[in-house]
């Protein structure tokens, strides 16, 4: 604990004087030295001081080691997906705030605030203190480096930044020899990787994550390893095994009421059997996920886009047009499906006339798939499409254009 | 050769592509579009970062 900025916060903050403070137990000057850290005073001195501040020497020991074991229970809960248990933490690290900064904890304390706004999703609180830590980031240790990192790249994830995350993830793989990652480090990757739709890389990292949270019977992390490799098999046309991981999760998440994540696994249920052309046994799976959902939910939009496409790939126009509708009518009100929201509107425009439905990929859909740059495979489908239909109206400049634009 | 190998492999690749039936074809530009636009687009839902 830095004891001299200490004493000098609590006698501030009671408006008490240096010579008052300092009165028969050292000099005005020497007190000076002490609060500004540039002398070391002896223990006994301290304690007078912090006694008269009416603060027990003892009891400040005793926080430092109070801050040193909530931060690495704070770290464990984390890791562990406790959510219940990181607020409590949280909490009480709150109540102790003040004291903090005078212990040696001060950097990490920071950078777990950093982790626990990031847990919350509370991004414009979060990019706040990322620009704190940046401007103290020469002052950190090699693991606190380490750590504001890694913690960038969790926040790249949910900016949706998938190629600059991975950039970060790569270095810091590269930088430790390969070795020496956990399990949450693993697993964000396994996210970047599917949502990059790299899915031999995501199963790759996923396997690791897996294995590491079964060993630590880390069961929340275990449900959501699992979730990412389900959609990654699904993706590589593995199916057996992505059934497998569904099947699991499914029984798994009732087990732990885990409520929440059902809706979710029976979508990518879904998902799994419209791969396997199963399309009855996918509009089952999505009907069971939207009824588990409240409307204006992100993932509501997401499993009824999904089931307008499977309608109309089934001819099932009215059907679909109806979960077009409904999409693209509530989807202005919801964050993070403006891509649903923009094909759905291409898909209605389509069943009209699909001569402005290709005007309307080009004016609208086009740009914003660019301007995301992260939506590669759609894009190409896109620019093949436009590139056929231009072809075929004689167009070959604009055909030739979004071909080149494939390569 | 191997110059000559590419290029058979090349007119064999254009002959045979959607595009080239199409251009003998009847098929109109809206039937096309229509019969193209059958790709799966819909994402699968991920679980939360934390």
């Amino acid at each position: 604990m830095e004891f001299g900025p200490l004493i000098k916060y609590y006698r501030t903050q009671k408006g008490i004087t240096q010579k008052e403070l300092a009165a028969g137990i050292c000099s005005i000057p020497h007190l000076s030295k002490i609060e500004n850290n540039s002398k070391d005073a002896n223990e006994e001195t301290i304690s007078l001081l912090l006694a008269r501040l009416a603060v027990s020497f003892e009891e400040m020991e005793e926080k430092e080691e109070l801050i040193k074991t909530l931060l690495r229970d704070f770290g464990e809960k984390i890791n562990f997906y406790l959510r219940d248990e990181i607020e409590e933490i949280y909490q009480k690290l709150k109540q102790i705030e003040h004291v903090i900064p005078f212990s040696a904890h001060m950097y990490s304390y920071e950078l777990y605030k950093y982790r626990y706004l990031l847990f919350k999703g509370l991004l414009s609180e979060a990019e706040v203190q990322r620009d704190i830590l940046h401007k103290q980031k020469k002052n950190f240790s090699q693991h606190e480096k380490y750590l504001f990192r890694y913690y960038n790249a969790v926040f790249l994830i949910l900016k949706g930044q998938y190629r600059k995350a991975d950039a970060i993830f790569d270095e810091l793989f590269v930088e430790n020899n390969h070795e020496s990652v956990n399990g949450e480090f693993l697993y964000h990757w396994t996210f970047v990787k599917s949502s990059l739709d790299q899915p031999g890389h995501a199963i790759h990292f996923g396997k690791q994550a897996l294995q590491i949270f079964m060993n630590q019977h880390n069961f929340y992390r275990i449900l959501h390893t699992l979730m990412v490799l389900g959609i990654n098999y699904s993706r590589s046309s593995i199916y057996e095994e992505a059934q497998v991981c569904f099947n699991h999760l499914i029984r798994n998440a009732e087990l732990l009421k885990e409520e929440k994540i059902l809706p979710q696994i029976y979508h990518n249920m879904g998902y799994l059997q419209n791969r396997m052309n199963n399309v009855k046994d996918a509009l089952r799976y999505y009907e069971k996920s939207l009824s588990l959902q409240p409307i204006k939910n992100q993932h509501y939009y997401v499993t009824l886009y999904a089931m307008g496409e499977l309608y109309y790939n089934l001819d099932l126009i009215e059907k679909a047009k109806e979960c077009f509708q409904h999409v693209k009518s509530l989807s202005k009100e919801i964050v993070g499906v403006k891509k649903q929201s923009l094909l759905s509107s291409f898909y209605l425009t389509h069943m009209e006339s699909p001569e402005k439905a290709m005007k309307f990929l080009e004016a609208k859909v086009i740009p914003y798939l660019e301007s995301a740059k992260e939506h590669k495979d759609d894009l190409t489908r896109y620019y093949k499409l436009l590139s056929e239909h231009h072809n075929q109206n004689g167009r070959y400049f604009e055909a030739v254009n979004y071909l080149s634009k494939i390569t | 050769m191997k110059k000559s190998i590419i290029l058979v492999a090349f007119s064999l690749l254009v002959l045979l592509s959607p595009a080239a039936k199409d251009v003998s074809s009847p098929s109109s530009s809206n039937e096309l579009a229509a019969k193209s636009i059958n790709y799966q687009h819909a994402d699968p839902i991920h679980p939360p970062v934390g």
